[in-house]
């Protein structure tokens, strides 16, 4: 097929399709403008005022840009010399700090242990994304109610939980973080690897 | 019908609260939007539907548009973001039948070739992937410089230039083996 | 005794070769065959679908094994099974997205006994997640293939590409189902800073990989992929 061709018969197909739609183009603009009028009374003050501001003269825009700006320089300088005092100091960084999670990198070679210290239970198992979530158990030989399993994994980032007599528990206290998971909790360990071949 | 003329004052009008004008946009570039919406989504029930939203939400965001800049632009990003939206939301939500084969439903004058080939190439911007569908329908349909496409749909305009070259050739290869099966 | 010598060698190759036989590699066939045992609709469909991972290597037989037969064991009704198995199958094949994240949550799902309709909402929320990731990549001219190779853009291998945005878009679900605000870009942008630099300190991935991302996202545009996702789900 010619280049022109293939181009003409898309533009012919599309205008096409489109003027099948004549039943729904006839009356669009009316059912819009209907739409839009029954709704009018019912916009609210925030839209009236944008509304306004968009009508405004450039210049007039201009001059409330300027006091805009004025102001949110006046507010950093405001937040710049409370860091300073001391007894404003943190007030802004504890915020930062509480989402800012301090942790240790874990990679000795792939082999991770996972410990967990349940006396009495009957069986401990780790679930995870290391085993499609498939129960691995871990063992207490010594019956001190430290249960113990030592897994080989490939570097990356897993998450996991153990499963105590069938109940999940996401918090590891070895874990490097933890996340939601499915209204629970999720532990995250890294497995890095030993070498610099990346 | 409205009277002002010129798409500048019909947007202020709009902006300051005039429906009436909005209305005049709109029949303006109702057929530009609803074939897009087409284009885009190969669904007519989904296309009337997007389209309807689309001038619903650009008069709602009137406000966010700067009048130096070209409306249509605008208006079709607006249209482009909605489609990309809808066409996720009928993926990831199979319960709603698969897009209605587009009908043949052509007007007598035209002949049974034509129809023929159109309905070829109806199938062909059905098959094809959204990447390629959609800048084709802005440049073949809309009219748009890969500028403008490049902007609607937040790409550089080498890529639109590629997807649309791409796009082409591949509608090209499924007509040709259509022709195939059809005179085996 | 040198025949009973040899009787016992020829005894012993017979016993350790059907073992090995045995243990033959999981291959497309058995993942079809897993497949058929649901009994779904649209299995060409989401067979087609899984064929493109194999073929991508975003995919491993040995995963949808188990994801199918833990699917298959599990109670519920058959048509959420089916749409969750579509919405991976469609990530997959029509916006040609990584996957293993997606895998990865329905497996623990069902180890949490965790109700279909729940992980369905999940993994719908995931996958959308995914495709804005990929296009935030990109619009920040990030590609993965030749495609879309222009001079100033930054071509990653396909794994690479794949595990950028599994870890960015797996950061943000994770931020939003903490049930954080998705308009705090500043705090999801230290999220995923804190992920990539753990990655990177694990020698998991990359300095470079880091520093493009950290460099090219601003924490306005997660904000803007939170709500997009946010307002996809509302629809």
């Amino acid at each position: 097929m010619h280049k022109d061709d293939l181009e003409k018969l898309l533009r012919d197909t599309l205008q096409q399709e489109v003027s099948e739609e004549r039943h729904y183009l006839d009356g669009l603009e009316k059912k819009i403008v209907a739409e839009l009028t029954g709704r009018l009374p019912r916009r609210g003050w925030l839209q009236t005022l944008t509304r306004l501001f968009a009508q405004m003269q450039r210049s007039h825009r201009r001059q409330l840009a300027v006091i805009g700006i004025t102001a949110v320089i006046f507010l950093f300088l405001g937040i710049f010399v409370s860091e300073r005092l001391p007894l404003f100091r943190g007030l802004f960084s504890a915020y930062d700090k509480q989402h800012t999670t301090t942790i240790t990198a874990n990679s000795d070679g792939g082999q991770l242990l996972f410990v967990m210290p349940a006396p009495g239970a009957q069986t401990v198992a780790v679930v995870g994304s290391f085993n499609d979530w498939k129960p691995t158990l871990l063992t207490d030989e010594d019956e001190d109610g430290i249960w113990l399993t030592n897994l080989s994994l490939t570097p990356g980032r897993y998450e996991y939980a153990f499963v105590v007599d069938g109940r999940w528990w996401g918090q590891d206290p070895l874990a490097d973080e933890y996340v939601r998971s499915f209204g629970g909790y999720n532990s995250v360990r890294y497995v890095g690897y030993t070498g610099d071949n990346i | 019908m409205y009277h002002v003329q010129d798409e500048v004052s019909l947007l202020r009008a709009s902006l300051g609260g005039e429906v009436e004008a909005w209305g005049e946009i709109v029949s303006r570039y109702k057929e530009a939007i609803l074939g897009l919406c087409v284009g885009f989504l190969r669904n007519h029930p989904d296309a009337e539907d997007i389209s309807h939203d689309t001038f619903i939400r650009a008069y709602e965001n009137l406000h966010r548009y700067h009048m130096e800049k070209r409306f249509s632009t605008w208006i079709f990003t607006i249209a482009s973001n909605l489609c990309r939206n809808r066409l996720r939301y009928r993926r990831r939500h199979p319960i709603v039948p698969p897009p209605v084969q587009m009908e043949g439903g052509c007007s007598p004058a035209i002949t049974i070739a034509q129809e023929d080939r159109q309905a070829q190439i109806r199938q062909g911007l059905s098959r094809l992937p959204y990447r390629y569908r959609a800048p084709i329908t802005l440049r073949y349909y809309n009219d748009l410089s890969y500028h403008q496409i490049a902007r609607i749909l937040s790409l550089p305009e080498g890529t639109i230039k590629t997807h649309i070259h791409r796009g082409k050739a591949r509608l090209r290869q499924e007509i040709g083996e259509m022709e195939v099966v059809n005179h085996a | 005794m040198k025949e009973l010598a040899f009787l016992a060698l020829v005894v012993c190759l017979l016993m350790v070769v059907p073992t090995q036989n045995t243990r033959a590699e999981t291959t497309s066939i058995d993942v079809e065959q897993e497949l058929q045992s649901l009994g779904l609709q649209s299995a060409a469909e989401i067979m087609s679908a899984i064929e493109t991972g194999f073929l991508q290597g975003r995919l491993t037989p040995d995963e949808m094994v188990s994801l199918l037969s833990n699917l298959a064991a599990y109670s519920g009704e058959k048509e959420d099974k089916e749409i969750l198995l579509l919405t991976i199958a469609r990530a997959l094949k029509d916006d040609s997205l990584p996957v293993t994240m997606l895998i990865d949550k329905v497996e623990e799902g069902l180890a949490r006994k965790v109700p279909l309709q729940t992980i369905r909402q999940m993994i719908s929320e995931r996958a959308s997640l995914l495709a804005e990731v990929r296009d935030l990549l990109y619009m920040n001219l990030i590609f993965t293939s030749s495609e879309y190779g222009q001079e100033n853009c930054l071509v990653l291998p396909l794994p690479r590409f794949d595990f950028l945005v599994t870890q960015i878009a797996d950061t943000l679900a994770d931020y939003q189902e903490s049930g954080r605000s998705p308009l705090e870009g500043y705090l999801i942008y230290q999220e995923m800073r804190t992920r990539l630099s753990m990655l990177q300190q694990n020698a998991i991935i990359p300095a470079e990989d880091v520093e493009l991302i950290l460099e090219r996202i601003k924490p306005e545009s997660l904000t803007h992929v939170l709500s997009n996702v946010l307002s996809q789900q509302q629809q």
